[in-house]
């Protein structure tokens, strides 16, 4: 059996007297997207910078493609990653950012296929600040997976977008996930019950539930994923807040 | 009413409520008005005289005796004769006393400076005095290489250490945290981008002041003087790279470097020989990054030094580009 492509142990993440983590633990074996759901403040933030190599728990383990993560080097060019809030230099164009992540990872063409990636060829000389939304964040996404990462982490990457550029980011990742693994995290339950494979549900920095998504609604007998999460998560659990 | 108290508190908070910028804001006054007292305690630097002697260590003890008398004069040395002009020539001195090939004491000055040679000259045992027609734009030429090493100052410190505090806060850092670059790789494309504009801005100047100050670096001095820069740009970025890991707000790095240009500036010579100053200040002057830059830039450009000249200046830099970037990398957080 080969070595699962994430593997959190009981991992727990404290910021002082604040604990944003607690005995976490999950694992992800094949490539789909695994939503990582949950509201304001859950400690899903927490959990991507854990796993990007951002920050180190403050107890249990991490394994990405079987390597302990406090024992071997970051896989680097083994993850992309997209940030909240991702950086956008001033006075950049697409063609020169989509140029500088293709040195960065030292792909041939690169920059190429990220503007066609992100369905952006014909505006590479469009700064980067004036693109939408949608586009952008197609562009971010589309960097960072210019060298074909095994595993890809996006933190709330449709936050701020309409409904229509939020589809098309949808079927994007649905389209990159046939080969990669994605971790998604987003509060967004309607997105999540559209494009992910699995879902992990944490409150108050703790897992809650977890599974195939099928598998969630089918267990809570819900017709839809938030009612699956609020059966799992219980009712005093507000979507735009903390746990309660 | 409400709208604009509201408003005006807001700013006011904005500074206060951060330590750092309070202690910018308020205590920057004080650092200048100390700053001022401590350079013009004793007058201007420019009523003290200077008389370079070209001779023997008993040749300088028995005009130091002679001299002793004559209040604001300080006496130096120097081995080379035309070098001892060329001082002359860009008021780094304001006389040069040699040993003419017949053996007697001449004593060199400006021609608008024969009223104050002349006593000068009572005061000597023997000699004779010899005036010269010194260059319009010596002074000019003096400050150059301070002009010089401020670009490489601003540079360095606005280029790393304002540049990383915003990089910070606009997650950039963050982001680069994430991609398989290293953090000395992106460092070092730091300085050598801001250094490339550096190395313009610079060569700009040097073709202005060969072209309307009739400055003639020879190939070598330009050549160590290039190699000090490098090293200054390097130190300042150092200096910048330690203020960004200290302070968290870009403003706040703004402003202390603001504060830091005016000491820099006025105690390492770039407008006039640091040791006019009290004893004690001139000694710590003297160790001080910017002085090291501007003293070997200028050896190098106006007097052609060599590089022997200026190897304690290359040694001296290494050192703080050693200390400000050990220290920086300990103190400095990527991202919050």
């Amino acid at each position: 059996m080969s070595a699962p492509l994430v593997l959190v142990d009981h991992v727990a993440r404290r910021y002082g007297a604040v604990e944003a983590l607690a005995d976490v633990s999950f694992r992800i074996d094949a490539p789909g997207i695994t939503g990582i759901l949950g509201p304001n403040g859950a400690g899903k933030t927490s959990l991507l910078d854990l796993l990007a190599g951002l920050a180190r728990p403050s107890g249990g383990s991490l394994a990405l493609f079987g390597d302990r993560l406090d024992e071997k080097p970051y896989p680097r060019r083994r993850v992309g990653v997209v940030l909240q809030r991702e950086f956008v230099p001033d006075r950049v164009t697409v063609g020169e950012y989509a140029e500088l992540f293709a040195a960065i990872y030292g792909v041939a063409d690169g920059a190429r296929t990220i503007l066609r990636q992100a369905e952006l060829l014909e505006r590479g000389q469009l700064a980067v600040e004036r693109l939408s939304g949608g586009e952008a964040q197609r562009l971010f996404v589309a960097a960072a997976v210019v060298h074909a990462p095994e595993l890809l982490l996006l933190d709330e990457p449709s936050s701020g977008l309409d409904p229509a550029a939020k589809r098309a980011l949808g079927d994007f990742l649905r389209q990159l996930a046939q080969k990669t693994c994605v971790l998604l995290a987003t509060h967004d339950l309607n997105e999540a019950e559209r494009i992910c494979d699995r879902c992990l549900f944490i409150v108050g920095g703790r897992l809650r539930a977890e599974g195939a998504t099928g598998e969630l609604l089918a267990s809570a007998a819900a017709a839809s994923l938030e009612d699956a999460f609020f059966h799992y998560c219980g009712a005093r659990v507000n979507l735009v807040g903390d746990a309660t | 009413m409400k709208a604009f108290v509201a408003l005006a508190r807001l700013r006011v908070f904005d500074v206060l409520r951060s330590r750092p910028a309070t202690l910018a804001f308020l205590g920057l006054p004080v650092v200048i008005l100390l700053v001022l007292v401590l350079v013009f305690a004793n007058g201007h630097p420019f009523e003290a005289r200077r008389l370079t002697l070209v001779g023997s260590a008993a040749e300088l003890a028995a005009a130091r005796a002679a001299l002793a008398g004559e209040d604001g004069l300080l006496i130096s040395s120097q081995a080379n004769l035309s070098v001892a002009r060329r001082q002359l020539d860009t008021r780094a001195t304001s006389a040069v006393l040699w040993r003419d090939e017949q053996g007697g004491m001449v004593l060199e000055v400006g021609r608008k400076e024969q009223l104050w040679g002349r006593g000068l000259l009572s005061a000597l045992p023997a000699g004779r005095l010899s005036t010269s027609e010194l260059s319009r734009l010596g002074y000019v030429q003096f400050l150059f290489p301070g002009l010089l090493c401020a670009s490489v100052m601003f540079a360095g410190m606005f280029g790393m250490g304002y540049a990383m505090a915003r990089y910070r806060h606009n997650q950039f850092l963050k982001k680069l945290a994430t991609l398989p670059v290293g953090r000395a790789t992106f460092v070092l494309a730091q300085i050598s981008g801001r250094g490339s504009l550096v190395v313009v801005q610079v060569a700009l100047l040097l073709l202005l002041g060969v072209l309307g100050l009739g400055l003639r670096p020879s190939a070598s001095g330009l050549a160590c003087a290039c190699l000090v820069w490098l090293l200054g740009l390097f130190v300042f970025s150092g200096i910048g790279f330690l203020l960004a890991s200290l302070i968290e707000t870009e403003a706040v790095v703004a402003d202390l470097i603001s504060a830091l240009t005016l000491p820099f500036t006025l105690f390492s010579g770039v407008f006039f020989p640091i040791d006019t100053l009290p004893r004690w200040l001139t000694q710590a002057c003297s160790v001080l990054p910017s002085t090291l830059m501007v003293d070997g830039v200028r050896g190098a450009l106006l007097y052609d030094v060599g590089l022997a000249g200026v190897a304690g200046k290359l040694l001296g830099l290494l050192g703080w580009a050693a200390f400000t970037f050990g220290l920086s990398v300990r103190l400095f957080r990527w991202h919050d």
